[in-house]
């Protein structure tokens, strides 16, 4: 078992820019390699189910099932190398151009599916804050981890905006949510997917659900006060706390995976940014 | 673009991602999302579009995402098969789960099933979750054998 100081440092270690560079870069590695043959199986369905979504809706483009391995060697290949060998913007570059073309393909069959989209901005962030190689850019480091931070906080409140402006004043009233998870188990269960297997005791629960409206909506709307300095440090810490706890509730109640967030890794720029500008906070480059 | 260069990008990205905030909820995108997802409102009863596998007794079988939609996210395939109700294409949505338990059966991993039915099923989703899952009404939209 590892020691505290050991723990301790690898904290230190992943919360430092290029640690924060190598960890997104390794999850884009894992997630690509695991995403692989659903990207594949894609491409056996007839076009007339495609329903591009970003990048590729604007090129009119399809992907084929040649192109899918090119884009995931690509993928996998530049971004391991930066990883393991040289964070040069270059190999960065084309992993992020790579994931998002791999992540937009994946997207465009029917319905978006929002477990990518924060991977993929934050790759593009890294790419385009990456100094080029053996070059100090100790500005270049503040203003990514600023970024990755900022558009983690950013995503969660446009979640919270979106309730209320989607789902209007009914949402607030719990019933909406309630009905919401039922629904979703049990069209997993109809579509042959597991379901929450405490669904059917939660949704028996109406007390529960007003108040979990009102604690996601704070989580969602509140984010911002994550990149608030609170002394010397940001409110981070406990807002990424129950955003994470948020994320588990979501796994237990509806059997949705948020990978993610659920593994720290969308939340660690935020571990690391600085609320000063002289340095006193500032990551180590 | 030299000290610039760090700020310009977190503001092009900040203002990236709260843009579809002027978005509609019907237009989604990727990566840039208003993220409508947990906003639907669902009434009580409602109506769920899902296929089975049917055996030569009548009897019906789950099927997965990946037979019902060839991709294994549940979303989508329940996104392929609601699209499928509404567009009049359900008859081909039919053959194509037929064409992939076809293609399953050759190498034995389904066995039994002869036909393929794609339903709007309506539930009291609650009542269904927790007691007995049974629809409150039922129509059938296509109905193919597996076997041609």
């Amino acid at each position: 078992m590892p020691g505290p100081s050991v723990i301790a440092s690898a904290a230190a270690a992943v919360s430092r820019p290029d640690g924060i560079r190598r960890l997104i870069l390794g999850y884009v590695v894992l997630w690509t390699v695991v995403r692989t043959s659903h990207w594949m199986a894609l491409t056996d369905l007839p076009d007339r189910r495609s329903s591009p979504v970003g990048p590729l809706s604007w090129f009119d483009a399809s992907i084929d099932e040649s192109m899918v391995v090119a884009l995931v060697l690509m993928t996998v290949g530049t971004a391991s190398y930066a990883v393991l060998r040289n964070l040069h913007p270059a190999p960065i570059g084309l992993a992020s151009l790579g994931f998002l073309v791999l992540t937009t393909h994946g997207n465009g069959w029917g319905q978006v599916l929002h477990t990518e989209n924060l991977p993929a901005i934050h790759l593009l962030v890294v790419a385009a804050l990456t100094p080029a190689a053996n070059l100090s850019r100790p500005d270049l480091d503040r203003w990514m981890i600023r970024a990755l931070g900022a558009t983690t906080v950013a995503t969660y409140f446009v979640a919270g905006v979106a309730k209320l402006r989607f789902g209007g004043e009914a949402w607030l009233d719990g019933e909406t949510l309630r009905l919401l998870v039922a629904h979703d188990n049990l069209r997993k269960e109809l579509l042959g997917d597991p379901s929450s297997p405490v669904a059917a005791v939660l949704v028996d629960q109406h007390w529960l659900f007003r108040p979990a409206v009102f604690g996601s909506l704070a989580i969602e709307l509140g984010a911002p006060l994550a990149l608030i300095p609170f002394g010397r440090r940001l409110l981070a810490p406990a807002w990424i706390t129950v955003a994470w706890l948020f994320h588990l509730a979501v796994l237990v109640s509806m059997a949705v995976l948020f990978l993610y967030p659920l593994t720290g890794i969308a939340f660690v720029a935020l571990m690391a940014s600085s609320p000063n500008s002289d340095g006193a906070d500032a990551p180590e480059a | 673009m030299g000290n610039s260069r760090g700020p310009v990008v977190a503001a092009i990205a900040l203002a990236a991602v709260l843009w579809p905030l002027a978005r509609s909820p019907q237009s989604d995108g990727f990566p840039l999302s208003n993220y409508p997802m947990f906003t639907q409102q669902r009434p009580a009863v409602t109506s769920i579009q899902t296929a089975y596998g049917v055996d030569r007794d009548g009897n019906e079988t789950i099927l997965d995402p990946q037979k019902i939609a060839g991709t294994s996210e549940i979303i989508q395939a329940a996104a392929v098969v609601e699209r499928s109700t509404v567009d009049g294409t359900a008859h081909l949505l039919c053959e194509e789960i037929a064409g992939r338990l076809r293609r399953d059966a050759s190498e034995g991993v389904v066995g039994g099933i002869v036909d393929v039915v794609v339903v709007t099923e309506i539930h009291d989703v609650v009542l269904s979750l927790t007691a007995e899952r049974a629809p409150i009404d039922r129509t059938e939209h296509a109905r193919c054998p597996v076997l041609p």
